[in-house]
């Protein structure tokens, strides 16, 4: 039975009808998306709203508007796609359907607690994020309850603080269509199709060529930016450098001496016609002197802030956006899954600085009456900016809240002034050049000093002026390979690209390390990535063109220009053409099996039974790896994923070697006293 | 149907998908041959000289070093036209 903080359900379906008896209006449900959300809602509505326990769910309750509500925070997506089609020879799969989360017993009992009251509200309102995501997560819960019996509406809001949130649910969104969530659960769908397809695919093409069954997996998504990391080993790992040679000099004008810079040099023979310029005269032929006025940054995006916490602090962009979401959820920052770089003037801008200045005296010096804005816009949210609410944070959130606060009051700055000069001289048939730049009005930099500006000095000059080369440097250089990505890097190559979403993106980049498809801060392909992105490479099935346009037709949904059906019925019809057309790729096979040697037959330390051979690393044909003396056959099993490496030393409990896997070292030994004493 | 004989990369072993060279060689042996023109012009030195100052960069690629150690130690300089 349902317990509410120790009262019995039928207790609390008495305590119901009491308020009913008070007044006739049945109850309102609310679903949050998580609890911190649906606590801020429920003191939003009602200061003195109640926590009340069913079973461990928490559940808010209070009077809103003299009605009854209670507010249920969902724990995201309590409903996930399921196939029954379990062989794994068999693709593609298309029959999916939408069921509860498995295998969690907290989800059980929290849909079961729903669905309860669903039954007994009036009305429901869904309040989780105002995303895609949000809405599948509200609409998967109502629908799936039976609560489109029920009058369901929607509440919009940005951010948690009480004044947004009253506002919201006094004006409620009520909706003919649900097209966010016809997306998301659109997206879903595809995702799944292609994922389990492709991945699939991908492990027959293993077991065929190796015997051996991998565990592998690629997406929609994933499969064009492993494709595109495997592009980029490929460049670096095939180049070759040119030489040329940097030509700097240094030239004297009305007493003053600046540094020149030349072209870049190709030959020794241009090199010694260079040096020959040393004593000699150029002439001016070109000046020019200006002011130049720098706009302060635009107002945050999830991506553009995401970025800057990879350059200025090294936070990944999937931490960052963890921290950001914990930021909103206290009411210190809007919403941050957002594409927009606008910030409406509905938000107060004054009433922000002013509770910002407790904090950042520059709020009060700021001098435009509307910020400075980019030019993309979401429809859903505005920039991420800060609500004004002050609370004591330390390091990352503090860095970041710091960074959306600075750049909020950055955006209603004055410009940076820079005083700029360009200047252009001949010399023996050499074109060399001089800039200067020095910062008169240091603006919106006051409050936002992530950027620099190079400060250098030139005289000024008159055309045919001539300038003595008092010294001439020239350095031999190689040209470089292009840059590894990073995580920040590879998230702005897909914002480019258009392939997956603000909210996706972050997660897809670190679902690709979790796999072992790639490995470091500068990113590097594995073996393993190498070969599954050759494959798909070479197999054509994921193009970034095709991922684009998948991408474009769910955006379509979202706006009504196009129906799921239709988007469904064409990805799956290109997913079974596309997967017929797969070509068997012995180079692959032969790829993977070297990947499979490289972790398989390795020796992890002496067998401790024997005492003479090595206890070597094997995969079995179901994908489990043990470790086994190649001498006397003693065995143990071992994690079926993650790099194991010998820690080098003996368990001192039973004398086999310990085994490192990340940070956790463990005895293999599966009759070690140690692990009985944990069990005890 | 029978497997085809395995090609085999001359530079690394591993499996060919056409010719003599595996994809990561056959892509080095194409840079390597298009950059000769570069450190000609620069410095007017042979071809031979050239790989060995190219592999002596910590910018060049590991495929094309990989792919002028076998060039200098087998004396096959014909491997390089392999470039697909």
């Amino acid at each position: 039975m349902l317990r509410a903080g120790g009262v019995a359900w039928s207790a609390h379906r008495l305590d119901a009808a009491e308020v009913a008896g008070s007044n006739p209006a049945r109850p309102t449900l609310i679903i949050a998306e998580k609890n911190d959300a649906a606590k801020r809602i429920a003191f939003a509505l009602d200061r003195s709203y109640k926590k009340l326990s069913f079973d461990g769910i928490p559940v808010y309750t209070g009077l809103w508007n003299s009605i009854k509500i209670y507010v249920i925070p969902a724990r995201g997506h309590l409903y996930t796609l399921k196939t029954d089609v379990g062989d794994l020879s068999l693709f593609p799969v298309l029959d999916v359907e939408w069921v509860p989360v498995a295998d969690d017993k907290y989800v059980t009992k929290l849909l079961d607690v729903i669905k309860k009251f669903i039954k007994e509200a009036s009305e429901i309102i869904i309040a989780c994020d105002y995303d895609i995501e949000g809405e599948t997560i509200g609409y998967n819960i109502v629908k799936y309850n039976g609560g489109f019996e029920k009058i369901v509406k929607r509440a919009k809001f940005s951010t948690l603080t009480v004044e947004e949130l009253k506002q919201s649910f006094n004006s409620l969104l009520t909706r003919e269509k649900w097209l966010m969530a016809d997306a998301g659960r659109t997206r879903h769908y595809i995702d799944f199709i292609w994922g389990i397809s492709l991945s699939r695919l991908l492990m027959n093409e293993v077991r065929q060529g190796t015997g051996k069954r991998l565990s592998l997996s690629i997406g929609r998504v994933q499969g064009p930016t492993l494709i595109e990391i495997y592009n980029r080993e490929s460049e670096i790992n095939s180049y070759v450098p040119k030489p040329y040679w940097k030509f700097k000099a240094i030239g004297e004008l009305r007493g003053q001496e600046f540094e020149l810079s030349g072209p870049s040099l190709k030959s020794v023979d241009e090199v010694e016609r260079a040096k020959k310029l040393k004593g000699k005269y150029g002439k001016v032929v070109f000046f020019d002197k200006d002011i130049e006025e720098i706009k302060p940054p635009y107002p945050f995006n999830l991506s553009d802030l995401q970025k800057e916490a990879y350059r200025l602090f090294g936070i990944q962009p999937w931490e960052s956006l963890s921290i950001l979401e914990k930021l909103y959820l206290r009411a210190l920052i809007s919403y941050p899954r957002t594409s927009s770089q606008k910030l409406p003037p509905t938000i107060n801008y004054r009433s922000i600085l002013s509770k910002l200045g407790q904090r950042y005296k520059e709020a009060g010096n700021v001098s435009r009456p509307h910020p400075v804005e980019g030019p993309i816009d979401d429809p859903a949210h505005p920039a991420i900016y800060p609500t004004g609410e002050l609370q004591p944070l330390t390091g990352s959130e503090y860095k970041l809240y710091d960074l959306v606060a600075r750049r909020f009051i950055s955006s209603f700055y004055r410009n940076v002034r820079v005083a700029k000069k360009y200047m252009k001289v001949k010399a023996d048939g050499f074109d060399l050049e001089a800039d200067g730049a020095a910062v008169i009005d240091k603006g919106w930099l006051e409050v936002y000093p992530f950027r620099e500006i190079r400060e250098k000095s030139i005289p000024d000059a008159a055309v045919g002026e001539e300038v003595l080369i008092k010294d001439v440097n020239v350095e031999l250089t190689f040209t470089k390979p292009p840059s590894r990505y990073t995580p920040s890097s590879l998230l702005e190559w897909m914002e480019t690209n258009e392939i997956g979403t603000k909210a996706t993106r972050a997660d897809i980049i670190k679902t690709l390390y979790k796999r072992g498809y790639i490995r470091g801060n500068r990113i590097e392909i594995t073996e393993l990535g190498f070969s599954v992105a050759r494959y798909f490479s070479f197999s054509q099935i994921i193009t970034l063109e095709m991922t684009r346009k998948l991408e474009k037709s769910l955006e379509n949904i979202e706006f009504g220009k196009t129906y799921p059906g239709e988007i469904l019925n064409e990805s799956a019809r290109f997913l079974i053409e596309e997967l017929k057309n797969a070509k068997y790729s012995e180079e692959m096979v032969e790829l993977t099996k070297k990947y499979l040697a490289a972790g398989t037959g390795q020796s992890l330390g002496k067998c401790p039974v024997c005492g003479k051979g090595d206890l070597v690393l094997h995969i079995s044909q179901a994908g489990k790896r043990y470790l086994k003396c190649n001498v006397c056959g003693a065995s143990a099993p071992l994690p079926r994923k993650g790099k194991l490496v010998s820690a080098k030393k003996s368990c001192s409990y039973c004398g086999w070697p310990l085994i490192k896997r990340g940070g956790w070292v463990f005895c293999p030994n599966p009759n070690c006293p140690s692990s009985k004493l944990k069990n005890a | 149907m029978p497997k085809q004989q395995a090609k085999k990369c001359l530079v690394c072993g591993s499996y060919s998908e056409e010719g003599l060279l595996c994809f990561k060689h056959r892509t080095a042996a194409k840079s390597l041959t298009e950059g000769y023109k570069y450190w000609k012009e620069a410095f007017n030195i042979s071809f031979n000289e050239y790989l060995k100052e190219v592999r002596k960069r910590s910018e060049t690629g590991t495929w094309v070093k990989e792919i002028i150690d076998y060039v200098i130690t087998s004396n096959d300089f014909n491997i390089l036209l392999e470039t697909g």
